[in-house]
């Protein structure tokens, strides 16, 4: 029953999909939102959104991070979306 | 029956794996968190069986602004910052006061009391006589930890979600085929297998609220601080007063000082205007002078956007359309933060939501624990060495000590609150220090029983003739036996008649229903120590073995299923 040992990664691989599932999740999330908000001209219904979209997205990332099989591949795509989203809020 | 698509093979191990790792790493903690929230929901409702002298119906005719200026008297309250005043209600009789006093120029301090009815006697709350709900309460989300408790009951609704979530997505090909997996026999992988997806998928709604709204009040600073900080320049204001317009008007510091009517006329206009609500609070600034600004809360505890906040100055007493909100007619953002609220406390739809919540919340414990015994049990087999089987074993029985502890933990609470005098300085003291010495006591004798049968059982036994002792203690300590108390405060007859049923259940499972067989086959002993090299007799010779035994390396490798 237990997952089997093929399909799982390595220590190093692991490492970085955890941070990357919990930290780069969240930094996604946020300035996905972030970003929404700011285009949506700050209204309060954007706003309130967040209180719940954004534990349903940072787990949805979170999964995602998983099934993707290298580490760093989930870095760049969240990283990415941070710097875009960054783009948007800044600019 | 139908079978949906499933995952592929490599999604479908790697979901198991997250699945397995994220359940592993929360599970005891959820089940402290489910446990105590199950009790927590109805921590009002007990409040007159923690403290007898609430033990009175509620006054109608209660003068709240001579309660008022009682407090005031007492604390020399800051009116111009915010004060929250709490009705009374027929759970707790007294009137709540939370408020703000100046400890010098610039800053100010909290404070909370509550008015007794009648002889208006101020009871600080921070220093309270009892504490059984509060106790729960706090435990629910770790307040006992100081600073980081909150944050990480947060984080555990969140990895609770993201369990939920890998936990349908793998059992998404049986969702239809487990649903009607009521099974008692077959191997015992099977039946915690089944039990587990089975109360997975019957309390899915109820995991999901519970993932989302506890990740946001544990997370809340989370989501707010990036948001304040780059779309709000810092100022945290301006997201609250988004969300509580109320607060956005100023009132002067220097306003002329006026007498406005009684509270009692506002409040009975407010009750003209919505019949069948009840007026549960009063958010107010500046109340002794002109400009005095008074948010009303008003609700009638049915429908799940039955609350409402009705805004206006005291001077004229008209509601301000524009930053109130009326119940049912809320705008979608007015919407939100209520309904996370009431969904997490289970506050719509009367008792019956409540009890509702309470079955499934004890149900998600059993899923939780199901969710252990499946990982050991799937471990218990040669394809382990000894040692890892051991530890798995070891594991299993710690979680079990702490999780099922609980029970008897619980009852002890409440046995405590009656125990210790009603006048001895610090009780709530004493009686915290029984409740969390007792439940760690109990958890550390959980570990001398190695069956996990033998461990439920000695539980049941324990925390259900502690139970059945609760309605004795109360009845001896206040005199309120339950069939004396059941017309007039119904709700301490209740208490005590829960613990008076679950005591029954826990004895009668404990002794009919349930065999101490299990596990059937215990994991294989610890590996026996090696003796000792016999001494030399030439004391400066060296022994040295022929053939050392590799003595093989203990490893954590179970997040490696």
């Amino acid at each position: 029953m237990p997952a089997k040992a093929k399909y799982l990664s390595s220590k190093w691989q692991r490492a970085s999909k955890v941070t990357a599932a919990i930290l780069g999740s969240y930094l996604a999330t946020m300035f996905i939102h972030m970003a929404a908000v700011q285009l949506a001209d700050k209204s309060a219904a954007a706003l309130m959104t967040t209180a719940y979209s954004t534990f349903l997205m940072w787990v949805a990332f979170m999964t995602l991070a998983f099934l993707v099989k290298k580490g760093w591949h989930i870095w760049a795509i969240y990283g990415g979306i941070t710097l875009v989203c960054s783009l948007i809020l800044f600019l | 029956m139908k079978k949906l698509t499933g995952l592929g093979n490599r999604t479908y191990n790697v979901m198991f794996h997250t699945h397995t790792v994220a359940g592993i790493v929360i599970s005891f903690a959820l089940f402290v968190i489910f446990y105590a929230g199950a009790f927590s929901l109805f921590r009002h409702e007990m409040f007159q069986w923690e403290n007898p002298s609430a033990r009175i119906a509620v006054d109608e005719h209660m003068d709240y602004d001579l309660a008022l200026a009682k407090v005031d008297s007492v604390y020399n309250l800051d009116w111009h910052s915010i004060t929250n005043v709490v009705f009374p209600n027929e759970h707790y009789p007294f009137l709540q006061v939370y408020g703000a006093v100046k400890v010098n120029d610039t800053t100010t301090e909290r404070m909370a009391a509550y008015v007794e009815p009648g002889t208006y006697r101020v009871q600080d709350m921070r220093e309270p006589l009892t504490t059984v709900g509060t106790t729960l309460y706090f435990l629910h989300y770790f307040r006992q930890i100081p600073v980081i408790g909150l944050y990480l009951s947060g984080l555990v609704g969140l990895f609770f979600l993201f369990a939920t979530v890998t936990g349908v997505l793998i059992h998404w090909r049986n969702l239809f085929t487990k649903f009607y997996a009521f099974v008692r026999e077959g191997k015992w992988k099977t039946i915690w297998t089944n039990a587990h997806t089975v109360l997975g998928i019957m309390g899915l709604p109820l995991h999901l609220i519970y993932g989302i709204t506890g990740a946001f009040f544990g997370l809340l600073n989370l989501i707010l601080l990036p948001s304040v900080l780059l779309l709000f320049d810092g100022d945290t204001s301006k997201v609250f007063n988004m969300i509580r317009p109320e607060d956005a008007i100023e009132v002067a510091e220097d306003a002329p000082r006026t007498q406005h009517k009684p509270l009692m006329t506002y409040m009975a206009d407010i009750q003209e205007q919505f019949p069948g609500y009840t007026i549960t609070r009063l958010k107010v600034r500046n109340l002794d002078r002109q400009d005095a600004l008074a948010t009303w809360g008003i609700d009638d505890h049915k429908g799940i956007l039955s609350s409402g906040l009705l805004t206006m100055h005291l001077a004229d007493g008209k509601v301000m359309e524009e930053i109130s909100t009326i119940p049912y007619e809320k705008a979608y953002s007015q919407s939100i933060i209520d309904l996370i609220t009431k969904l997490h406390f289970g506050d719509f739809g009367g008792i019956l939501i409540k009890i509702v919540y309470f079955v499934l919340s004890i149900l998600t414990c059993f899923m939780i624990i199901t969710g252990v015994l499946i990982w050991q049990t799937a471990r218990d087999n040669p394809r382990y060495t000894d040692k890892q089987r051991q530890f798995h074993h070891r594991v299993t029985k710690v979680y079990l000590a702490i999780c099922l502890s609980m029970f008897p933990a619980f009852a002890l609470i409440f046995l405590a609150n009656k125990s210790i005098p009603m006048d001895l300085a610090g009780r709530v003291d004493w009686v915290n220090g029984i409740f969390f010495g007792g439940w760690l006591l109990l958890t550390l004798m959980g570990l001398r029983w190695n069956r996990y049968a033998v461990l439920n059982k000695n539980y049941l036994n324990i925390g259900g003739l502690m139970s059945l002792l609760v309605p004795v203690f109360n009845g001896m300590a206040t005199g309120d036996w339950f069939w004396m108390t059941w017309n007039s405060t119904s709700w301490v007859a209740y208490v005590d008649l829960f613990w008076l049923g679950s005591g029954v259940v826990a004895l009668y499972l404990a002794f009919f229903v349930l065999k101490d067989s299990y596990p059937p086959k215990m994991p294989p002993k610890r590996a026996q120590k090696a003796k000792p090299a016999t001494k030399s007799i030439h004391p400066k010779e060296t022994v040295v073995e022929k053939n050392p035994k590799k003595v093989p390396v203990f490893r954590f490798n179970f997040l490696r299923g």
